[in-house]
């Protein structure tokens, strides 16, 4: 039955389904009623992000009967596969304390650490599933019982398979069978939650021996507890969970052998509490603490799901315990949350402050629930050797360092009023590790060291110089990267309320950020050269002018003059060569034309380093570390590398810049309850490293030109318009920076949109 | 030729819909409150109309409009109206809500929709989106976002519909209203 239901997705089944439930729905229940919505969407411009999405959803209920039908009509939609027809249906039946709903279920059991189902379309995330769902709801207790059926479909590219450069397409579709159960029980102020799921999964993944794509079946189980306390002053509420991954046991030994899950549990924890007493009556504290710790990912690989098949619970949606910020710098750099990896806290202390208005400090940090450490254990083979390696211990605070990628961010914020304006100012600083490789390179000393074998041509049993052996690649260098983020942002608002219904906006960002990357070497022993001059140190080609350009240094050509010098020429044969007879080499006498140009040439001028009157060429050198020059042993760090350049307006040269200042300016006007009116103008002071596409001047930004320099500016207008209470249009002309969107945990890239419009329509019947 | 049909076929059911749709009434959905606890959505009505509110705590026009929906709670309580507000956060803010609505003083009900499931049932596209209903269910006004001076409109309908229903009321004032401090504690049912 559940297969029958998912399996419908043609457009004939579609549209008998919605005939079928709408007559049904119609002839059994006569006091129906009937209505829905619409979302148009629709976005054009010169990048070639084009979209066209038009969503239409119905309800049809009565008093125990509720039917929803979604119909979508994308080609393509902004995010996600195009879709021509019935996209969600459902029908829920509630009567006293029974719920049965049939067909597209979304459900939530606690704080979704084990169960948290939505359709969030921004990040193209659903993860809803198609089957039943049983509730059983009284005063005491609530029951439910789910069984259904759910096709995932997400971008990847771990998965190689179709992968779209826009990153718009999804290219990674998991199958999941579900079967779970969740009760809850009251107890005045106390509540407790058991809850128990399982998903069978057909997982895609690039097959481990042959790199093609293939799929393997998962399951996993996971069950938990939670428990809520409410009392006048404080409350507080946690919920444990435990996950297993298994392969089922017809599955093939490559897939057994090439990867081993790691079971474990997820905590989460929340406790607020109210002051009540002076001077922080009115004040809250709200404590988050999260600690989710199912699977065992490397730095390297901390977001791949198609291998790391055991993090991949995508009905498990945890609370981020991250604030949700408001402010569009702020959100950019929210991290993206791994729901199977991650430990942190979060502090909230908000309450008012005279009249002023309301004062908010948050405090949050996070980071992986290991030390990782990447081993080079033996100094054969530099590229295949080296291994990712962790302990096992549980850690209950989150780690500072980098390899545990971690983040922290304070915000203090006051908001409130002064008569009719409305103002909010606020100040955060943030830091994080996105990212974290470890790569080893390693190179021959061309020495024989004890350990190496040797072939001991006259059997003396110890190495003799000139005995061939096999030289290990005993040189290694250690190079660590790892991103680094430090911003401060300062976001404002000011709303001036004029009355009659008008109003004008006032939001300014501020944003100082610091982006780059940091490298820290490791030598485990001198860098090999060929002491060409015994001098014990790496020599340079020495500097010469080459004259000829034949590629090296040319001494002055000898002359009769320092043949004779030399004895070659004896005295009696001078008249052959000083041909005036002055004693002294003249134009026109012999010489060695050593370049065959007939001219004597004097030597080329060279910068003699070393002294030595002649010119050396380089020492070879197994330049280990890539830094162009012989390194002896050690740790040092390489370099700081900034993300930032600008362009010399006179060079056309790229300048790197340690910092990017980047503001944001909107103004609005609105009409209560007619339209609004807001134009947006963000700036930023340096490029950030990457392909960088040719801005399009657009009419508006020619208006705006005439007053502000345009290079390195997104100016976006936006007009909306409520048609009536029902109906609301949203226009936006302009352009758009692109960058990291986050929602739900999940983060995404939105290319800009340059010089184009996006058009949005709702409406509610 | 092709797209154009499927426009119509979506103009078409639109349209049968809206003839059907004389008057919207809000299905009596299961809602779970702040404190854990479930209830359904007309218990709210037993004692006479109601605002539903949707909103979120990164909304800043929610939280604008949100001062002024404490006010209208507040003042026509006594006349049987209430206002419910349901949070729409997901799991990931969910924990604010209590002390946002706590330290801010709100009287008002207010229940969670993590999933935004009621907030699908209820046709919400906008956040904030307020719903003025009769004691019956139906729809009496529908306003998606919030631009300051969008209070006095949803005032308007409240006086409207409370002359509708013969429920005698005292006029409110906003600009005092507004200026009130709130000096009482909260009495929200945590």
């Amino acid at each position: 039955m559940l297969k029958l239901i998912s399996k419908i997705n043609n457009q004939a089944m579609n549209q008998f389904l919605f005939i079928f439930f709408f007559l049904f729905t119609v002839s059994l229940y006569p006091q129906i009623n009937a209505g829905g919505n619409t979302v148009l969407r629709f976005g054009e411009n010169k990048n070639e992000l084009n979209y066209s999405e038009v969503l239409l959803n119905m309800n049809l209920s009565n008093e125990f009967l509720n039917t929803w039908f979604q119909f979508e009509y994308s080609k393509p939609p902004e995010i996600g596969s195009s879709i021509n027809g019935l996209r969600k249906f459902r029908v829920d039946y509630s009567k006293g304390p029974i719920e049965l709903s049939v067909g597209d279920i979304y459900k939530i059991w606690g704080r979704g650490l084990i169960l948290n189902q939505f359709d969030d379309q921004d990040v193209n995330l659903d993860n809803g599933y198609r089957g039943l769902s049983l509730g059983l709801i009284e005063d005491k207790y609530a029951f439910n019982f789910i069984s259904g059926l759910s096709n995932i479909s997400r971008i990847s590219t771990d998965y190689w398979k179709n992968i779209d450069e826009d990153s718009r397409k999804p290219n990674y579709f998991s199958q999941h069978s579900l079967f779970g159960s969740d009760l809850e029980l009251f107890f005045g102020q106390f509540s407790l939650g058991f809850s128990a799921l399982q998903s069978r999964e057909n997982h895609p993944l690039n097959n481990p021996l042959t790199t093609m794509a293939d799929s393997v079946r998962v399951i996993h189980r996971v069950h938990g507890f939670r428990s809520s306390f409410e009392a006048e002053s404080i409350t507080g509420y946690i919920e444990i969970s435990d996950k297993l991954t298994l392969l089922p046991k017809s599955e093939d030994d490559q897939y057994k052998n090439s990867f081993n899950p790691f079971n474990g549990q997820s905590i989460f924890g929340n406790v607020n509490y109210y002051f009540n007493h002076f001077p922080l009556d009115g004040w809250s504290l709200t404590m988050e603490y999260k600690n989710y710790n199912t699977s065992k990912v490397n730095p390297s690989e901390k977001d791949n799901f198609v291998r790391n098949y055991d993090m991949n619970l995508i009905f498990t949606q945890p609370p981020t315990a991250l604030r949700e910020h408001s402010s569009v710098f702020l959100a950019r750099l929210i991290p993206q949350v791994n729901f199977s990896d991650e430990v942190g806290y979060q502090l909230s202390l908000m309450g008012p402050v005279s009249n002023l208005g309301y004062f908010t400090l948050n405090y949050q940090t996070a980071s992986r629930t290991n030390i990782w450490e990447k081993v080079f254990p033996d100094t054969v083979n530099a590229l295949l050797s080296a291994k990712w390696y962790s302990d096992s211990s549980t850690t209950f605070m989150p780690y500072k360092s980098n390899v545990a990628l971690p983040y922290n961010e304070l915000y203090i914020e006051m908001e409130g009023y002064i008569e009719n304006v409305r103002y909010q100012l606020g100040f955060g600083m943030t830091k994080k590790i996105p990212d974290y490789h470890v790569s080893y390179n390693s190179g021959q000393n061309n020495i024989w060291n004890t350990q190496e074998p040797f072939e001991d041509q006259n059997n003396n049993g110890i190495w003799d110089n000139g005995e061939e052996f096999s030289d290990y690649y005993s040189i290694v260098n250690e190079r660590i990267e790892n991103k680094y983020v430090e911003a401060f942002t300062i976001p404002s608002i000011l709303n001036f309320n004029i009355g009659n219904g008008w109003s004008i906006d006032l939001k300014y960002e501020f944003q100082r950020l610091k982006s780059g990357v940091e490298y820290l070497n490791t030598l485990s022993s001198d860098e090999f050269f060929q002491d060409l001059d015994g001098d014990g140190t790496w020599d340079l080609a020495e500097i010469f002018i080459d004259a000829n350009s034949n590629g090296i240094w040319d001494k002055a050509e000898e002359t009769w003059y320092d043949l004779w010098q030399s004895g070659i020429i004896p005295d009696d044969q001078l008249y052959y060569y000083d041909l005036d007879g002055d004693g002294l080499f003249t134009s026109g006498e012999y010489f060695t034309d050593v370049d065959g140009d007939e001219t004597w040439d004097d030597a080329e001028e060279l910068n003699d380093t070393d002294g030595d009157g002649i010119w050396d060429d380089a020492e070879t050198l197994e330049d280990i570390n890539y830094d162009g020059k012989w390194t002896k042993k050690g740790v040092y760090i390489d370099s700081l590398s900034s993300n930032f350049y600008i362009k010399d307006p006179k060079t056309n040269e790229l300048i790197s810049k340690e910092f990017q200042n980047n503001h944001m300016i909107t103004f609005g006007v609105g009409k209560s309850p007619y339209w609004s009116l807001s134009l947006t103008i963000e700036s930023s002071s340096a490029f950030e490293y990457g392909p960088q596409k040719i801005s399009i001047i657009n009419p508006l930004e020619k208006i705006i030109g005439n007053v502000i320099e345009l290079e390195n500016k997104w100016i976006a207008l936006e007009f909306m318009i409520n048609i009536n209470s029902n109906t609301r249009l949203d226009i936006m002309y302009g352009t758009q920076r692109g960058g990291i969107i986050c929602s739900n945990g999940i983060c995404r890239y939105v290319a800009p949109f340059d010089d184009g419009f996006k058009l949005g329509l709702t409406s509610v019947f | 030729m092709n797209k154009f049909k499927k426009y119509k076929i979506y103009a078409l059911i639109f349209l049968i819909f809206s003839l059907i749709s004389a008057q919207e009434k809000i299905p009596n959905i299961r809602l779970k409150m702040l404190n854990g606890k479930y209830a359904k959505l007309y218990d709210f009505l037993e004692d006479g109309p109601m605002i539903i509110d949707f909103w979120a705590t990164w909304c800043e026009p929610c939280k604008k409009q949100m001062k002024y929906l404490n006010i209208f709670n507040n003042h026509f309580k006594k006349n049987g109206f209430k206002v419910l507000a349901i949070n729409t956060d997901t799991p990931k803010s969910m924990s604010k809500v209590k002390s946002y609505v706590r330290t801010k003083n709100f009287e008002f009900e207010v229940a969670v929709d993590p999933n935004s499931q009621v907030k699908k049932k209820m046709k919400v596209l906008q956040m904030p989106t307020t719903i003025l209903v009769d004691k019956t269910g139906n729809v009496r006004y529908r306003h998606q976002g919030y631009l300051p001076g969008d209070e006095h409109d949803i005032l308007k309908e409240i006086y409207s519909l409370m002359d509708d229903l013969k429920i005698n009321y005292t006029e409110l004032d906003l600009k005092t209203a507004n200026k009130k401090k709130v000096e009482k504690g909260a009495e929200v049912d945590f």
